[in-house]
């Protein structure tokens, strides 16, 4: 059975590498080949970190995040109230007493076993680091605030599956707290595109711009490592606000989870 | 150095073809979640060499992290054998 199902798999995977080459090379939706740059692409690419015309630049070299938090600044910043109104509608439609319930558990006795719990530890610290370090650099490498965000939930889905789902809130990640937490970001993105605002430029402006008087949040740090103006502090924000969305979900999800044997 | 990525492309895009007929016929329910996680690494690396590092970061932590324990919590909740 388990051989012919991969005797299979290989037959088909085998009729199907020359359309897969031919649809990768010659372009079966739309290919539109790897050398060549769109107009829009340079144009981005020309403008985003050019410091001799600060008047269209983002501060920042790179241009994933140029976009998403300067030039298409708005669009998502109506994703994150997107997923701000999911995860409202998650926790008022799964809300049960079991999240509320808060236990002393023993970490060595409710794992499945030593290697997981030692192995977890060592998981849980290095997702950490990097999902901080995605989210903290996402204006200087690939990454971001909602990639840190997502990377970031995976500690406590990582925690709840090792040891018990009693765990996060006997560490002090409730619920109610996560909430708070992931409204107060909220309120301080409101605030770090508002700002300008008040002072005398646009809505969701971050660096100079020709008609306004507000001067641009700073572009970089003391010594030159470039800081992109608003993209840090909306990147840390977004940061901190996905992974307590994607908790809070997951911690709802798994309410009631590994009660027996858990607690001490 | 462009065929090079495009014939390892179509050979990921194939071996993700394999894992996904191992995921249609595995009758274990965790096992195939294993094997789901596993094409979802094949198909990061396609994102990798379609140069967008930032969506294959993110599907890893989704698809991979996300994803396969959701699966795993939703399969402890109903039976993990599936029957003929």
């Amino acid at each position: 059975m388990k051989g012919a199902d991969i005797v299979l798999g290989v037959v088909i995977a085998a009729a199907l590498l020359p359309i897969a080459y031919a649809a990768v090379f010659y372009g079966i939706p739309s290919h539109t080949g790897f050398t060549a740059l769109r107009p829009l692409a340079r144009t981005i690419l020309t403008v985003m970190f050019n410091k001799l015309d600060r008047l269209a630049w983002t501060a920042s070299p790179e241009g994933v995040t140029s976009v998403l938090w300067d030039y298409r600044g708005v669009d998502t910043l109506y994703e994150t109230m997107v997923l701000l109104t999911a995860i409202m509608g998650a926790v008022a439609v799964l809300h049960t007493r079991g999240v509320d319930i808060v236990k002393r558990v023993s970490l060595r006795r409710s794992a499945l076993s030593a290697i997981l719990d030692r192995t977890s530890r060592v998981v849980v610290w290095l997702t950490l680091i990097v999902s901080a370090a995605m989210a903290v650099n996402g204006h200087l490498t690939p990454g971001g605030g909602f990639v840190g965000g997502s990377a970031l939930a995976v500690v406590p889905v990582l925690l709840v599956a090792v040891f018990t789902a009693l765990l996060l809130p006997a560490l002090g990640f409730r619920n109610v707290r996560m909430l708070r937490v992931r409204m107060a970001a909220l309120l301080t993105l409101i605030t770090v595109v508002t700002v300008p605002l008040t002072l005398g430029g646009y809505f969701f402006q971050n660096q100079p711009k020709p008609t306004s008087r507000f001067p641009g949040y700073p572009p970089f740090f003391p010594g030159g490592v470039p800081l992109g103006g608003t993209l840090i502090l909306l990147n840390i924000i977004e940061f901190v606000a996905v992974g307590m969305a994607f908790s809070i979900a997951f911690l709802y999800l798994t309410a009631g989870e590994g009660g027996e044997g858990g607690g001490e | 150095m462009l065929v090079e990525h495009l014939a390892l492309m179509a050979f990921l895009l194939a071996a993700s073809f394999v894992v996904v007929t191992l995921i249609v016929r595995e009758r274990d329910l965790i096992k195939a979640v294993i094997y789901s996680a596993a094409q979802s690494v094949f198909y990061s690396i396609v994102l990798y060499i379609l140069m967008v590092p930032d969506v294959a970061l993110a599907y890893i932590a989704v698809t991979v992290g996300l994803y396969t324990a959701l699966m795993v919590f939703a399969i402890r909740r109903t039976e993990r054998f599936e029957r003929s």
